[in-house]
């Protein structure tokens, strides 16, 4: 349904959006580029929420749910920064720049990457989510700083949203953050019944090497 | 490249990123579940 509501908001966007005085139809790009970011920043906040659940109340599905919505939020970080990307190169003449907003930016794609790879490497699941936690709370402090990078010398605009924007393309914008949010809450929820899946087939081996005498080390 | 182009360029990424993202997830879900099913086997006495 999330994949129907995002084709249909796109449709949407397409047609219902007049070309920009500046940017002419590059202008259509802010319908995936805007809500991606926003996904992503959403995502983090999500994770920071579950982060502190987990440390506060140590409940597995916590920690879970926050690995979930972080992997969800890497590949939403990494669609804002190549579409950022595809948009930069005809409007600034440049696929990248240090700019500030990038550059905070790429920092969130760091974290969440460091957030994935830690989860990967450490063995023990106290651990793990543990330290997890934490780098999913630093995690979340990065978006405060991309929000408000755009004020610190960038070329980056001022952050597009319903109310900055002409009314022509304030409801295309608003059905695609719709769309987007909905998305999220998908790949959230598959990465989630996914992981619960494998967490439960982890317990059935260990019950079964406990039951036949011993556990494989 | 045109206007056109990097429009294009744009929203094929986002659904060939969605796209597979979603079968990725789809196919770690049915791994997982076979998973499980051997390890219940496993478990039989």
């Amino acid at each position: 349904m999330s994949l129907v509501a995002l084709a249909g908001a796109q449709v949407l966007g397409f047609v219902i959006s007049p070309p920009d005085r500046d940017m002419g139809h590059l202008q259509k790009i802010m319908y995936v580029h805007v809500p991606a970011a926003w996904s992503a920043f959403l995502a983090a906040f999500v994770l920071f929420i579950f982060s502190v659940l987990y440390l506060v109340r140590k409940q597995e599905r916590h920690d879970l749910l926050a690995a979930s919505v972080a992997e969800a939020g890497a590949v939403l970080t990494a669609l804002t920064l190549a579409l950022g990307s595809i948009w930069g190169r005809p409007t600034w003449g440049v696929w990248w720049t240090w700019d500030p907003r990038l550059t905070t930016t790429a920092v969130l794609m760091l974290l969440y990457v460091a957030y994935l790879a830690l989860r990967a490497f450490t063995e023990d699941p106290e651990r793990r989510a543990r330290w997890s936690a934490a780098v999913g709370i630093l995690t979340f402090l990065d978006v405060p700083i991309v929000y408000m990078s755009v004020r610190w010398r960038s070329i980056h605009q001022l952050p597009s949203s319903p109310a900055t924007v002409d009314s022509e393309y304030a409801l295309g914008l608003r059905v695609n953050g719709l769309a987007f949010l909905l998305l999220l809450i998908y790949l959230t929820a598959q990465r989630y019944h996914a992981a619960r899946l494998e967490r439960t087939a982890e317990a059935r081996r260990e019950e079964a090497a406990l039951a036949h005498g011993g556990v494989h080390v | 490249m045109s206007e056109w182009g990097f429009v294009i360029a744009a929203y094929a990424l986002t659904w060939v990123a969605v796209v597979g993202y979603v079968v990725y997830l789809r196919v770690r879900t049915a791994r997982a579940r076979t998973e499980l099913d051997t390890a219940a086997r496993e478990a039989e006495p």
